[in-house]
């Protein structure tokens, strides 16, 4: 009996799908108050004044707050931790502004009320004077001269340049047969979690703190509110309960959260918040908005020999938790599944009046994947080479793979992949259906377009994330508990907010210790019970987390082992451990079960001289690499050429994530991350005028794609065990980080033979159609 | 959902709907509430009444009249004329069009006298209405009257429905062997559109053709209708006949698509509206 690899339901999805989750914004506390955050309707202004006498005056209102009211609240500004290079910018940033605003939705006040509504009623009524002044959102405007200042002090927008490159890189361009130069622009991406962030704050009578959070990161958070509020994080308890999605936008310790505990602190009151999806788009960050050049030599056989990058990020107007080093994320990607001998990145973080970016699903890896994919289908095109051809030319062959940039790849077979895609494809077909279309001149026109990709995940080893300034570990932690009559709790410290960790995670503590499924039940998302861990981002919960409990069972099964071997009187070497039971060796039939030793564990009537009674373990496991997964995806794309009209009729994504623990939950994680990328390639954009103002406010202007834009995506698997126990990678962010470049170079393909070479993202009707005016003019 | 205070009414009758619409200056009508409901979340509309008409199934039915003149009730949702034999027989055009509105769970809320008393330039039905010569019946104080629609859109968002008034029912005549047509490009599959067109050619071979999206109500090509009379409708022909039509328009841009993009989709939906309009007239004859 094992579960592992088999596509058993979630146990997460009952609750879910009967409207009986837990999210923050289900949860009350008796004497509840409610808040709601005044924001800047101006990209760039002074606060002169904040009027709150109407506010105060309103009915239901219990307190209101300009920015410089709670000034003295902060025990440090909301911290940054990543500062990619020793003189990485970070001017302070509080929950509430106080002089300045610099982005729209920049909060300056706050009002608590006796409900939410009547917080809202009076938040409208909170007269703030504006001066207004001069803004900027382009990150290359920013960079020109004479441009407005996002922070004054600073005297620039230039918030750091990092850069990474091998010994002779131009001498290597210089010597090439060919070389080609690309310039790409990739949007701002708004992450749109359909649960908006919410936090509920009480504060109990020796100052200790509770605060539920609609977050990816309890105990991230627990850590940044102790330097924030200057309360010893052991006096705070972080709850993150249902969490309905993040994709990165709920790793932030956002001002809210500190300034509800604040706020519940001198009011006496437990104070909940819960966002507007309109409040959204401005007060939660956004990804991407970034502007690369890309530089690719190589020798008139195909053989790359050079890939140097420039790249121009938007950081917003603040940083973030993490925001400078989401391009470094992507940094060794820039040669992806290609052996490239030679390789420059350097990466320029820009200060810019707009919404703060910070990680987005793939974070770094899709920007550095796009511009790969992209740039590869055009020296195809210079070379006169079939785009698979040159792909096949230059992937990587052995494993394990040190790259020019640095780090080593544990394992793969890109080969394989490609192959199986080519089979599930069935390119042939696809291109004879291009010719006869072409042949016949259709208004709408087929186009085929690849990626092959790798990414790094698995946030991180810790050494690693120590030499590129991120300012805490990679590690995590999980404990594997044994009740006294047999049950098992499991205690990690990923923390899941859709992943279905507690199915996933059963399924590999019960097939290793040989109980029912149903007998693991999987505590997450709560400090008081997870004391340790590093939570869920960067597909790490799998690859650094489920490995982590691994070794935990591992110690359960030695101390057992111990039990079992006294109990039996024979050696521990005489043991063997299967299907939940120790049998002795040549003596099957003397064996005792691990409930059995479980309960004599706690029992502790017979154990060895000095062990210590119970069964329980934890392990902490910090990886000597990051996790590497890849694999091949292919988009066939039928553009209108009159209207310039775009839709997806195939997808075709094979990766190789590893072993696949749950292949439901990870063909689930595919075809999300596939939707997001599709997403990018497509329909997305977050768009603000020269003047800062976000135009892109709803989903009537900001398209996120549903269903109806989607076809059923084709997924299938190659496998090659990664260098971990469980031979695992991560999942989360393949299929966004694989997928917009396939589905753009399937455009171009598209109308390749009209002449067209590049469609800027995202691939919308107009600007097909603008690209095909082009070359017809 | 944080909207402003609002009273809430639910007539029984129609009289009734129209006295309380009368009765309050700030009233709205709230029919399917796809998009009503929406500004009033966003605090960009405040109605001091919300008069909903849910309760009032007279205004949901789909009939012909003794005059044999198709009749959509206001509240009849997308879903019911999709459904709808008497659409399906009559002026199949009308559920073809709505059943490509939003997706399932809007299409069982939103109302046919929703989306055009909505006047949004972008929505589904105002050309296509203009386009089939609709009359639309207004109801008062003062009794009933009845608008042509090319007189029904006055403006974004207005209507030739006034202030204590309720649109009650949109009346076709049935195709009699014309062919209808529509054509255009959505936001994403199922959204509102970036321009769209709508044709309708009778047996006689008299045409018309509305552009939406490119002004503040439904403009009607009428060079490309006086070029068409007569012709073969053969793709030239219609190609030829609408040559020239995007500059003469003058539409909005906006973050979805600039004019000069509007005016060439424009030319392209209408000679497709046509050509469909065309090939279905042949084969109902």
């Amino acid at each position: 009996m094992t579960v592992v690899g088999t596509p058993i339901k979630r146990r997460e999805d009952e609750a879910l799908l009967r409207g009986r989750g837990s999210f923050v914004d289900n949860l009350t506390l008796p004497g509840t108050a409610y808040m709601a955050v005044v924001r800047s309707p101006y990209p760039a202004a002074r606060i002169v004044s904040v009027n709150l006498d109407a506010a105060r005056a309103a009915e239901g209102v219990i307190a209101a707050f300009s920015g410089a009211d709670l000034a003295d609240e902060w025990a440090g500004p909301l911290p940054c931790a990543w500062l990619v290079t020793e003189d990485t910018k970070n001017p302070p940033h509080y929950p509430v502004a106080i002089d300045v605003a610099r982005y729209q939705g920049d909060p300056v006040a706050v009002v608590v009320a006796e409900s939410r509504a009547l917080a809202k009623d009076a938040a409208e009524l909170v007269e703030v004077e504006y001066e207004p002044l001069p803004a900027v959102a382009d990150v290359e405007q920013a960079l020109s001269d004479g441009a407005p200042l996002v922070h004054e002090e600073l005297g620039t927008n230039e918030c750091y340049v990092w850069k990474l490159e091998t010994d002779g890189i131009q001498a290597a361009i210089d010597a090439a047969d060919v070389v080609v130069t690309r310039r790409y622009r990739q949007p701002r991406l708004i992450p749109n979690a359909i649960e908006p962030r919410g936090v509920l704050a009480q504060v109990g009578p020796t100052g200790d703190v509770t605060l539920w959070s609609a977050t990816q990161t309890p105990h991230i958070q627990r850590f940044v509110l102790q330097l924030v509020l200057g309360i010893p994080e052991a006096k705070i308890r972080v709850i993150a309960p249902d969490v309905g999605g993040g994709f990165g936008s709920k790793i932030q310790v956002y001002g809210e959260g500190p300034l509800a505990i604040v706020l519940a602190r001198r009011l006496g009151r437990p104070v909940k918040w819960t966002e507007e999806r309109s409040e959204n788009y401005l007060g939660t960050i956004h990804g991407r908005d970034v502007v690369h050049e890309v530089t690719f030599a190589a020798t008139k056989e195909g053989k790359i020999t050079a890939v140097r990058s420039e790249a121009w990020c938007a950081m917003g107007a603040y940083l973030e938790l993490v925001t400078p080093g989401i391009p470094l994320l992507g940094a060794w990607l820039y040669s992806g599944p290609y052996e490239i001998p030679n390789y420059s990145v350097t990466f320029t973080g820009v200060f810019t009046n707009t919404t703060p970016t910070d990680a987005y699903r793939g974070a770094g890896r899709p920007e550095a994947t796009y511009v790969l994919e992209r740039t590869m289908d055009a020296l195809a095109r210079e070379l006169g080479m079939d785009p698979v051809e040159l792909r096949r030319k230059n992937l990587i062959r052995e494993f394990p793979h040190t790259m020019a940039s640095g780090l080593t790849i544990d394992s793969g077979d890109y080969h394989a992949s490609l192959d199986r895609l080519l089979e599930v494809l069935d390119l042939d077909a696809v291109r004879a259906e291009q010719a006869a279309r072409r042949e016949r001149g259709d208004v709408k026109q087929l186009g085929v377009g690849f990626s092959t990709y790798n990414e790094m995940c698995g946030l991180a080893p810790s050494r690693i994330l120590g030499a590129i300034r991120y300012a805490v570990g990679g590690w995590d932690s999980a404990t594997v508990r044994f009740q006294p009559l047999g049950s098992v709790q499991v205690v990690v410290g990923t923390s899941p907010h859709g992943q279905g960790h507690e199915t996933t995670f059963a399924q590999i503590v019960a097939d290793r210790l040989g109980v029912g499924v149903d007998e693991v039940e999987v505590l997450h998302g709560d400090t008081a019970i997870s004391q340790l861990g590093m939570d869920t981002y960067g597909s790490r919960s799998l690859a650094v987390g489920g490995i982590a409990l691994w070794q935990a069972t591992e110690k359960v099964i030695a101390k057992a082992r111990a039990i079992v071997a006294h109990q039996l009187e024979v050696s521990e070497d005489d043991l063997e451990f299967a299907d939940g039971t120790f049998r002795v060796k040549g003596s099957p039939d003397r064996s005792m079960d691990i409930k059995a030793a479980a309960f004599a564990a706690h029992a502790a009537h017979n154990l060895p001289d000095g062990m210590e009674p119970g069964l329980e373990e934890t392990a902490t496991y910090d990886p000597a690499n990051f996790s590497w997964p890849g694999g091949a995806h292919a988009a066939v794309v039928e553009v209108d050429t009159e209207t310039g009209d775009t839709r997806l009729v195939r997808y075709v994504a094979v990766d190789d994530v590893g072993r696949a623990i749950n292949p439901m939950i990870v063909d689930g994680q595919v075809h999300g991350g596939l939707a997001q990328g599709i997403a990018a390639a497509l329909y997305e954009e977050g768009v603000y005028d020269a003047e800062g103002n976000l135009l892109t406010t709803t989903m009537a202007t900001y398209l996120v794609p549903s269903a109806a834009e989607l076809p059923s995506f084709e997924t299938d698997r190659t496998e090659t065990a990664a260098d971990n126990p469980l031979g695992v990678k991560g999942v989360g962010e393949t299929g966004t980080i694989a997928s917009a470049p396939a589905v753009v170079n399937a455009v171009v393909d598209a109308l390749s033979h009209l002449g067209v070479t590049d469609v800027p993202l995202p691939a919308t009707p107009e600007r097909v159609w603008n690209a095909i005016q082009e070359v017809r003019s | 959902m944080l909207l402003r205070e609002v009273e809430y009414a639910r007539p029984a009758s129609v009289e009734e709907a129209v006295a309380l619409l009368a009765g309050h200056e700030g009233a709205r009508a709230l029919a399917g509430g796809q998009t009503l409901v929406n500004v009033m979340k966003a605090r960009a509309a405040a109605p001091e009444v919300l008069v909903d008409l849910n309760g009032l199934d007279e205004l949901r039915t789909i009939r012909f009249s003794e005059d044999g003149m198709l009749e959509l009730g206001a509240m009849a949702t997308y879903a019911q004329v999709i459904a709808s034999s008497e659409v399906d027989v009559a002026r199949p055009i009308l559920a073809e069009v709505v059943a490509t509105i939003g997706d399932v769970q809007i299409r069982n809320r939103g109302t046919v006298g929703g989306n055009v008393c909505v006047a949004d330039p972008t929505n589904h039905l105002p050309p296509l209405l203009v386009a089939l010569d609709a009359r639309f019946t207004i109801r008062g104080a003062g009794g009933e009257r009845t608008v042509a629609a090319e007189d029904f859109f006055l403006g974004v968002y207005l209507t030739a429905v006034g202030e204590g008034e309720l649109l009650t029912r949109i009346s076709v005549s049935p195709a009699s062997g014309a062919g209808d047509g529509y054509a255009g490009v959505t936001l994403g599959r199922h959204g509102t559109y970036l321009a769209n067109a709508a044709a309708s050619v009778g047996l006689d071979g008299s045409v018309r053709v509305v552009l939406g999206c490119v002004d503040a109500v439904p403009v009607r090509a009428r060079q490309v209708e006086e070029r068409l009379a007569g012709s073969d409708f053969s793709e030239e022909a219609v190609r030829a006949a609408v040559e020239g039509l995007g500059a003469t328009l003058d539409p909005p841009s906006d973050v979805h698509g600039s004019a000069d993009y509007r005016r060439s989709l424009a030319e392209v939906a209408a000679v497709r509206a046509v050509l469909e309009a065309a090939s279905r007239r042949k084969e109902a004859a």
